[in-house]
This record gives C-alpha cells, structure tokens and sequence, in this order.
C-alpha cells in the first residue's frame, strides 16, 4: 500500500484507541514512581517500565530524524557516519530524500535553519555520548518531498495539498517552515512525556534541558509562521494540527499532567484589533504543554493511527526497546 | 514477578534526590554550586575557559528539607511577578484580590507601577501579549489550586517604569538606559518586548533548577509543563526583537546589555545569552550539548532582587521585600 493509502485508510477508520490500558499503564508508572515496587508485577504493565537508556535510545532517534532534515535543509548533507553508527559501532540506516532549500529569498528563515540545525545536531551528540555503547544506530530515515514520500502523505491526508498533489518542504523557506512545524510540537510533547520515566536525575535535567530547547524551535517556527500574515500557511498549521490530533488517539484527560484527546493546536490566531490574541503556544487550560506516550509520537512519525512498528518517516521503524505505537 | 533492579532504581533515585535536595540547601545558605550533577561540572569547566574556583560555602545550621510544596512556592512568586506584568501591560490591571491572596485567607501584597501599553500600532505584539498574559495567570491559577491552602501569598511587587521603579534600576546597571535614565517597559511595544525578555529566559532557567528535584511524578510532569511553556513564550519574544533588530539594531544591542547583566547577577558562569553570537542568530541560549541553561533558586532571586552587591540579598527590585516561602533557604539571593 502506498504511504498516502496507509495514512489516510488510519485516519479515516479512527482505530478503536486502547484508552483504557492507557490510562492504566500512567497510572502504574504514578504508583511505581512513588515507590511501590509492585506495579511491574504485572507483565502488562511491566512493558510500559522502559529504562533510562530505552527512553534515552527512543529519543535519539527523533533527533536523528530531525537532525537529517535541518541539515539537508540548511547544508545538502546530514549527519556523518560516526554520528550514525550505533555505540557499539554498527553501520547507521540511509537517509532517503532530503535537499538544501534555497534561503536566498528569506535569510531570517535561513539563520532560523541554521541555528536549529546546530542545535539538533548537538542534541544527537550529546545523546550517543551519554548512551555510550548502548547508543543505537541511525534507523532507515525517510525526509523525502516527493510525491510518495512520508512529507507528501502527511500534507495530502492532512488536506494541505490535494489527494494527487506533492509536498516538498525543501522548494522554499514557507514550505521548510511547515515542515519544521510536523517535528517542533511533537518533540515537545516527547520530551515531556518521558522526563517522568526517567529515573536517574541526570537524565532527567538533561531532558528537562532539551525538552525546553524544543520549545524554544517550537516557538520560533510557529511565531513565524504567524507574523508572515499568509492565511494559507496558518490554515496548513492547523491541518496538520488536526491531522496529529487524529493520528495520535483520544486519551482520557488529565489536566495537571497535560494529557488530553486533543493534544494539539495550529497558530489561528482569536479575536480581532483589540482583543487579536495568538496561538503560538499550545498549552491546555492550566497553561500546561501537552504530553505525549512514545506510542503516541510513534502514530504520528510513523504517519500510522493504528497498531504497527514502521512506517512515515521511519519506513522500517526506529531502533531499541521502544518501537511501537501501542 | 518484581523487577528488583528496577526497585532499586527507584530508591536509588529518591536518595540522589534527597542528596541533591541536601546539597541545594548548601547552596541556598552560602555558595554558589548550581542544581544537579550535570550542572556542578559545567560550573567548575566553563567552556569558554573561565576558570570557576571551587566554592567554598560557609557553613550554616541544617536548614528544613526542601519540600514540593516549597518548590511550587518559589515557582508561584515568579508567576505573580509575570503575570501582574503582562496582565498590566495587556489590560491596565492585574491579578485580582482573590487570586493573590495566601491559599488560607491572608491578603496579598501590593503591586507598585504597571500600565496599559499602547499596541495600537503593533497588533502583533498586542497579540503575543494578551497570549503571553493569560497563560502567566493559567500559571497562577495552576499553581494555587496544587498547593492548595499552602499556596504563598502575593508578596509586594514592583513593576514600575518610573525613574524609581525596578525596570529603570535593571536598565541602568545593564546599561541599557544611561545613569540618569528612565527605562519604562510600558511606554512602547519594543520597550514592552524588553521588560518581558528580562524574565522569560530567567523562568527557564529556574524552572530548568527547580523541576527535577519534586518528588511527585505527577508535579514533574506539571512542572515541566510550565517549563515547556515558559520556553515557548521565551523563544516567542526571542524571535520577535531578533527580527524587528534587522531594521532596530538597538533592540539586539539593549537584549545582549541584559543577558550580561543577568549572568553578572547570578554569579555563575555563563548561563545566560543575548540574541546574537557574533554575527549568528541566537534565539535559542544553550550550553555546547544543546541543552538549555539552569539557575538555582539563590540564583534566580539574585537576579530578580538586582542584587549586584549583596545588599539586596532579602529582598529588592522587582520583589521589595524579598518573596515569600514558609522555607527560608528559598527567599534568598547570594551573598
């Protein structure tokens, strides 16, 4: 089945979300974590108790993924293969797709490119260098803009473009911006799902640290997007929105840990002269971020609602322990 | 059957935890070692060379453990300053009586100076402040419904633009206004977007600090929520003077004067940066792994008392009288 099949059978079937042994799975992770030792003897529930270095190793393979696209974008070329390799010194995965987007036309948003770029670069490094030898490689990574690939056939099912239209978000800056905004909210919510899982304090600050710097991108990404004034671009933003909301299910509600069955906003700005106010940072009512499961992010990256372990950006699936969307 | 090495882990973890919340205190009585392991390496080597010499903290009496509840408290002063700021800034009032009273009943504290700004002639910024105001008040609302009848409450504030007032005394020891100026955050959108970039990038760092010490998963989730959020609204401003400084260098200049003197505040080495790095944007400040700078809580008050000399230790600038915490230790600025 092409992607675009895939996608749009996912969202338009909306597969019956496991809400409940969701909720179940937090909660033992709130009970374990205060202590009781119990929860893992349950095997269920023992297969949400990841390790450091699972979450460590899941979260290396979104920033590889979002690595390879800042730097194609910003360079024509990736990571090196000493970045890719894995700790203990296997060959990384191919990248299919990406190019270097022409920033002539749009030097703030080229400076915005490189700096990002930078950044996740140096998030890739820092991750492989505390994982050490359990640093997984690179998995197959797929940022292609042509018409089968992963960009196209989240925009088609998202209705940014039409179902025979292609999205290449390496033609100019505008497009590199959406498809920059498909990856900065999304590992925010990723980061934010997975510092509480973490249990070695180190960890944690460090992806305290890095979840902040994802807002930062976030940030920067949505509030130019909005301040170029284009209704096409904020109506795109909140397409793709919708399009992850569908994908990632409908979780029961916690307003405190910010999880909700819409866990995502585009940048449409509310009221007028006066009372205009913007929508650059999706938070819930409590001014809270949005939290994500790693099966949650893996629906959207792998551009599937469903049950699976592969597809979208990784058409083979990322690497380690933490590898499916439920 | 019970994984006991992930048993372990736990405990384990709680008794890192409680280390670091011992060694915070140290830090909070008399030195200046930030939070967490990671960041006390980074103190003693500054990429950039400076050497930090090894602190050596006067010894005090054991303080009380530093408890949830007290970091949730220190996080609420921070979100009142904010909130009364943008809320001023956006409607001309601020927070009502009900929502700065302490979670048992005692009034709140005074608000000196804050007005209404003019966006008429920037709806965007107009935009990003109302946006910006309801989420510091979404903040504040939060953080008095989790800590319930301990919730602090709103301890004097000073967000005045006057000659006399915090912002202007911020200004002239940054050296974004001359000696004798007046620097007042409410009298344009570009002074408005100054007056916010001092605080957003200090509410990442000390939520950075202070969120991985809190004992409750569930509050650590909700902490970096804010955190997240706060980051957000920092990148936001970031971006917003970084773009009007193509056509108002001044802006990226009188940004950069700030950075600095928010990192001669805390003491520590440098964990804070302006717009720009050479000729490069700089919207995002990070240390060389990509990962986003931590204050402490005596850092954090050093920087919001405009504590340069110690004088202004209990309190000062933008919190006159110091802010409040049943926890001593998490009121204070450096020495």
């Amino acid at each position: 089945m092409k992607q675009q099949d895939l996608v749009i059978d996912a969202l338009d079937s909306r597969a019956q979300r496991r809400t409940d042994r969701r909720a179940l799975f937090t909660a033992a992770l709130g009970v374990a974590a205060v202590g009781s030792a119990f929860a893992y003897s349950d095997p269920a529930r023992a297969q949400s108790a990841a390790t450091d270095l699972d979450v460590l190793n899941f979260a290396l393979n979104l920033e590889y993924l979002e690595a390879q696209f800042y730097l194609f974008a910003v360079n024509g070329a990736g990571l090196a293969a000493t970045q890719t390799a894995s700790g203990a010194g296997a060959a990384g995965g191919v990248v299919t797709g990406g190019a270097k987007v022409d920033f002539s036309g749009d030097t703030l948003v080229g400076a915005y490119a490189a700096e990002i770029a930078a950044d996740e670069a140096a998030h890739v490094a820092f991750l492989r260098k505390a994982l050490g030898s359990a640093a997984v490689g690179m998995p197959n990574i797929n940022i292609s803009g042509e018409a089968d690939g992963p960009f196209t056939a989240a925009a088609r099912a998202a209705g940014v473009v039409g179902p025979t239209g292609t999205f290449n978000p390496y033609a100019d800056p505008n497009s590199f911006l959406l498809g920059a905004f498909i990856f900065e909210d999304v590992g925010v919510t990723a980061y934010k799902g997975a510092a509480p899982l973490l249990t070695n304090k180190t960890f944690l600050e460090a992806a305290a640290g890095i979840l902040a710097v994802e807002a930062y991108h976030a940030a920067i990404v949505r509030t130019t997007l909005y301040a170029k004034g284009i209704p096409a671009l904020v109506d795109a933003t909140e397409q793709i929105a919708a399009a992850r909301n569908a994908l990632d299910g409908k979780p029961t509600e916690d307003l405190i840990r910010g999880i909700a069955p819409d866990d995502d906003e585009g940048i449409r700005a509310t009221g007028s002269g006066a009372t205009l106010t913007s929508n650059i940072v999706p938070l819930n009512a409590n001014g809270l971020a949005y939290s994500r499961t790693t099966g949650q992010v893996l629906n959207i990256v792998y551009l599937n609602a469903g049950t699976t372990t592969m597809g979208g950006f990784f058409p083979n699936g990322v690497n380690g322990n933490i590898r499916s969307t439920t | 059957m019970i994984d006991h090495r992930k048993a372990l882990d736990i405990l384990a973890a709680a008794d890192a935890r409680r280390a670091a919340r011992r060694q915070f205190l140290k830090v909070a009585g008399g030195g200046t070692l930030a939070l967490g392991s990671a960041s006390l390496l980074s103190g003693c080597f500054d990429s950039e060379g400076d050497d930090q010499p090894s602190p050596t903290p006067t010894p005090t009496p054991t303080p009380a453990a530093v408890t949830d509840s007290d970091i949730l408290n220190l996080a609420l002063n921070l979100e009142y300053l904010e909130a009364q700021f943008y809320l001023y800034a956006v409607n001309g009032t601020g927070l009502s009586a009900s929502m700065i009273a302490s979670g048992s009943g005692t009034a709140g504290g005074t608000v000196t100076g804050g007005a209404k700004v003019d966006f008429s002639n920037d709806a965007l910024v107009g935009a990003y402040a109302r946006e910006i105001a309801a989420d510091e008040a979404a903040h504040v609302a939060f953080l008095r419904t989790a800590l319930g009848s301990a919730a602090i409450a709103m301890p004097n504030i000073n967000i005045s633009g006057d000659a006399n007032g915090a912002f202007t005394a911020a200004a002239r020891a940054a050296g974004v206004v001359g000696p004798n100026d007046t620097f007042n955050p409410y009298s344009s959108p570009e002074n408005f977007l100054l007056g916010a970039f001092i605080f957003e990038d200090v509410g990442v760092t000390a939520y950075k600090g202070a969120a991985p010490l809190l004992t409750s998963k569930v509050f650590l989730e909700a902490a970096a929520g804010i955190l997240a959020a706060e980051a957000y609204h920092a990148g936001l401003v970031r971006t917003v003077l970084y773009a009007k400084g193509i056509a108002t260098p001044a802006l990226v200049t009188a940004a950069g004067r700030i950075s600095d003197a928010r990192d001669t505040l805390d003491q520590g080495s440098d964990t804070d940066e302006g717009l720009v790095k050479g000729t490069a944007a700089n919207l995002v400040p990070t240390d060389a792994d990509g990962i986003a700078y931590s204050r402490n809580s005596a850092q954090v008050h050093n920087i919001v008392y405009l504590n340069a000399t110690g004088a202004n230790r209990n309190g000062g600038g933008f919190f006159p009288n110091g802010t409040n915490n049943p926890n001593a230790t998490l009121r204070v600025g450096l020495p």
